[in-house]
């Protein structure tokens, strides 16, 4: 790839820098599908050619991405920095070792990664495991029919979640923002904001399903 | 026909990583035999990746780079990707979800079954975090579960067979979450029950009898 589509692909998201928003969305004009789907396009081919030829170029600039953010990501749960950088390098050091199995079908590569710092994190802090789901399971009568979602879809509906969420109503951004940076289940967010559980469940439900909705109203 | 799912906010609390070892463990199960779910969680974790994507990035150490691939070479250095245990010829296997798999002996009847005249035996297994009880239950044919309910949560997972609990059957695949409100008396089918139960405190049986036996007989 040309050097400076490379830059183009890793300039900082400048449009949503803050993260879930805490209050108000702001208004912003969203880019298009296509200059979204850039960064992860570029993160693909890094994880490929680690995977085909563990090129540690390819390891570094896709350590300079992720590796600030998913220490900022550890940081959001109540880490220490020190230990949250720690835990950065951990995930980081996993994604080279499993980059093989990284299936751009089914997930952006930001959405891989998070699968791995969770993990991690889980290990680390509860000390215990997460039972994980395969798909190599044997019990018959569920295996997968996958989506019929290709790689560019995989790719594009995890950004355009990430602008969707800027439209989500305060109150739904905030349960979905306190489940991923603040690590806390629907019930201790219903304890913390002094709501019943069910208004909990159905700002959750509200906030997944207009997520959803964005995607396939943009993918189709 | 899978009808009963864990619901959105309990796979996000899934994908998010806030549900405890034990919990995880019901829903994974269920996730393993819901396509439906499956594809949810997949979506919920979409939004896990936009969470990543979207954070402020935080200046790491100017060696944190050098570090990470100084580890690469150990990395390499230890087995490639750890294989996941396999646990050849054991004859359940069809029956348990992949998640489950790796808390069980080869044989379920390896584990240490506490009968109650014909009603209902459980099997505890060992699950973190302290505090849960995770078991198989297995109900015996159209036996019912006495009369409780729970100081908590209680998460069901249907492995084989079913059981009919106030006006809903549920049957292999099917997830019920019951809070300290529900006071329920699940009754099994005709061919019995085996179900994986996961509950975040001792439930309480609330029956006539039952409260005259809970000391005793704790499910």
């Amino acid at each position: 790839m040309p050097a400076v589509q490379t830059a183009v692909a890793h300039a900082p998201p400048a449009v949503y820098p803050a993260g879930f928003p805490a209050r108000l969305p702001r208004v912003t004009e969203a880019p298009t599908p296509a200059a979204e789907q850039r960064p992860d396009l570029r993160h693909r081919e890094l994880i490929a050619a680690i995977a085909e030829r563990q090129d540690r170029d390819a390891f570094g600039e896709l350590f300079e991405h992720f590796a600030p953010r998913l220490k900022a990501y550890v940081m959001r749960s109540g880490s220490d920095p020190a230990s949250a950088e720690e835990l950065a390098q951990e995930a980081m050091v996993s994604v080279w070792r499993k980059a093989a199995t990284f299936d751009p079908a089914k997930a952006a590569v930001s959405t891989w990664i998070f699968t791995i710092v969770r993990n991690r994190r889980i290990d680390l802090a509860r000390r215990e495991n997460r039972p994980a789901v395969d798909e190599h399971d044997l019990t018959g009568e569920a295996r997968w029919q996958e989506d019929a979602f290709g790689e560019v879809q995989a790719a594009q509906e995890q950004t355009i979640i990430a602008s969707a969420i800027d439209t989500l109503p305060p109150e739904q951004a905030e349960v979905i923002r306190k489940a991923f940076y603040e690590d806390k289940s629907h019930a201790v967010v219903a304890e913390e904001l002094r709501l019943p559980l069910g208004t909990v469940k159905s700002r959750i439900r509200l906030a997944l399903a207009h997520l959803k909705r964005s995607v396939s109203e943009t993918l189709t | 026909m899978i009808s009963q799912h864990p619901g959105e906010e309990l796979l996000l609390d899934y994908v998010s990583g806030a549900l405890p070892e034990a919990a995880s463990l019901a829903v994974a199960c269920h996730i393993s035999l819901c396509p439906a779910c499956r594809a949810e969680a997949g979506h919920i974790e979409a939004v896990g990746g936009a969470a990543i994507s979207r954070i402020t990035p935080q200046e790491i150490g100017a060696d944190a780079l050098a570090e990470t691939l100084a580890r690469l070479d150990q990395a390499d250095a230890e087995s490639a990707p750890v294989a996941e245990k396999a646990r050849p010829g054991a004859q359940e296997d069809e029956l348990l979800p992949y998640p489950l798999r790796h808390y069980l002996p080869d044989r379920l009847d390896a584990l240490s079954w506490r009968k109650r005249r014909k009603i209902v035996d459980t099997a505890a297994l060992d699950i973190a975090p302290a505090g849960f009880i995770t078991r198989l239950m297995r109900i015996h044919p159209g036996m019912a579960v006495p009369d409780h309910s729970h100081r908590g949560n209680e998460f069901t997972l249907v492995l084989e067979g079913g059981y009919t609990d106030g006006d809903i059957h549920f049957e292999r695949g099917d997830f019920q979450a019951a809070d300290a409100s529900v006071d329920h008396r699940p009754m099994a089918d005709a061919e019995g029950c085996l179900c994986l139960v996961v509950l975040d405190a001792p439930m309480r049986l609330t029956g006539r009898i039952g409260r005259l036996v809970d000391p005793f007989v704790r499910l």
